[in-house]
């Protein structure tokens, strides 16, 4: 397609800017994985009013994306991109953060009660796990923090929290 | 759930849908081409298998009526997302004619879908779904 395709159907420069877009941002990838550079990670510092396309630009691409029961979005940002612990944007019907939820905090810790917490608790106080592997006594969670520490989660048979480690 | 533990590792994201089922993503890394969803039961028994991105996944959003979690439900967490003109775009890779594409939705800011779009990954056509 040349420049008078693009003047004859107009909607075609849309998809040319979207193609552009796409190659632009695997560039970018490729780009970021030969030179080892990270965007600046600053999670803790995105402040509310926020646009959606400048936490992407300055945080990377969130380790998770949530809906809440109104379809509003949250992105989480539980691993290298929340050096300094881990946290929940959530994002208003404009697409700006109305919410900078550190996660994993010793309050929210201490609300994770066994045998009655379940996981759909669990992943709203604590987040996207980092890891799930399943051995004879249930599923257990980890949940990196901050530090280099985690804490580590057990689900039991009956889907609640069996055990609770690493806690301070 | 521990027979998939074992096969399958741990999933990239886990997830509660409206029933309160566990469901769990295998989207792979950044290069990966295909997705998988484990969906449990109450007990931890797997209640359904999937595969993601499949043309019914496609076919299934409606573009101007689809909203950014129905995306999510029906093709899992994106390998890339960027912003053109401010408007989310989620991208996955996907093989399509044994083809290697990218497979881009592209949301308005009202987080309403406007359109899915396929890209040759060798940098040929693209084209609107």
């Amino acid at each position: 397609m040349d420049s008078d395709d693009s003047a004859r159907f107009p909607g075609m420069r849309l998809h040319k800017s979207v193609a552009e877009g796409v190659r632009q941002a695997a560039a970018f990838a490729l780009l970021a994985a030969l030179l080892g550079a990270e965007p600046s990670w600053a999670v803790d510092e995105v402040a509310p009013g926020t646009a959606m396309a400048s936490v992407r630009f300055s945080s990377g691409i969130p380790d998770a994306i949530r809906f809440d029961s109104a379809g509003r979005q949250a992105w989480e940002y539980t691993g290298r991109g929340a050096p300094s612990g881990a946290y929940r944007l959530t994002f208003d019907a404009k697409g700006a953060v109305s919410e900078a939820i550190p996660l994993r905090t010793p309050e929210r810790l201490a609300r994770v009660r066994t045998g009655e917490t379940t996981g759909v608790e669990l992943v709203e106080l604590l987040g996207e796990p980092g890891r799930i592997t399943v051995t004879e006594a249930g599923a257990v969670w980890l949940f990196p923090r901050a530090g280099g520490k985690s804490v580590v989660v057990t689900l039991g048979a009956d889907r609640r929290v069996k055990s609770l480690s690493g806690f301070d | 759930m521990k027979d998939v533990s074992a096969r399958m590792g741990s999933p990239r994201s886990v997830w509660f849908d409206d029933q309160g089922r566990e469901n769990w993503d295998y989207s792979g890394n950044p290069a990966s081409y295909s997705g998988y969803r484990a969906t449990f039961d109450e007990t931890g028994t797997v209640a359904r298998w999937r595969e993601l991105r499949t043309d019914r996944d496609v076919s299934s959003l409606v573009a101007g009526k689809s909203t950014t979690r129905d995306v999510h439900m029906a093709l899992g967490e994106p390998n890339e997302l960027f912003f053109v003109r401010g408007e989310p775009h989620w991208r996955w890779r996907t093989y399509f004619n044994t083809r290697p594409h990218y497979l881009v939705a592209q949301m308005g800011q009202d987080g309403v879908l406007k359109s899915v779009m396929r890209f040759t990954i060798d940098g040929g056509s693209g084209h609107g779904l």
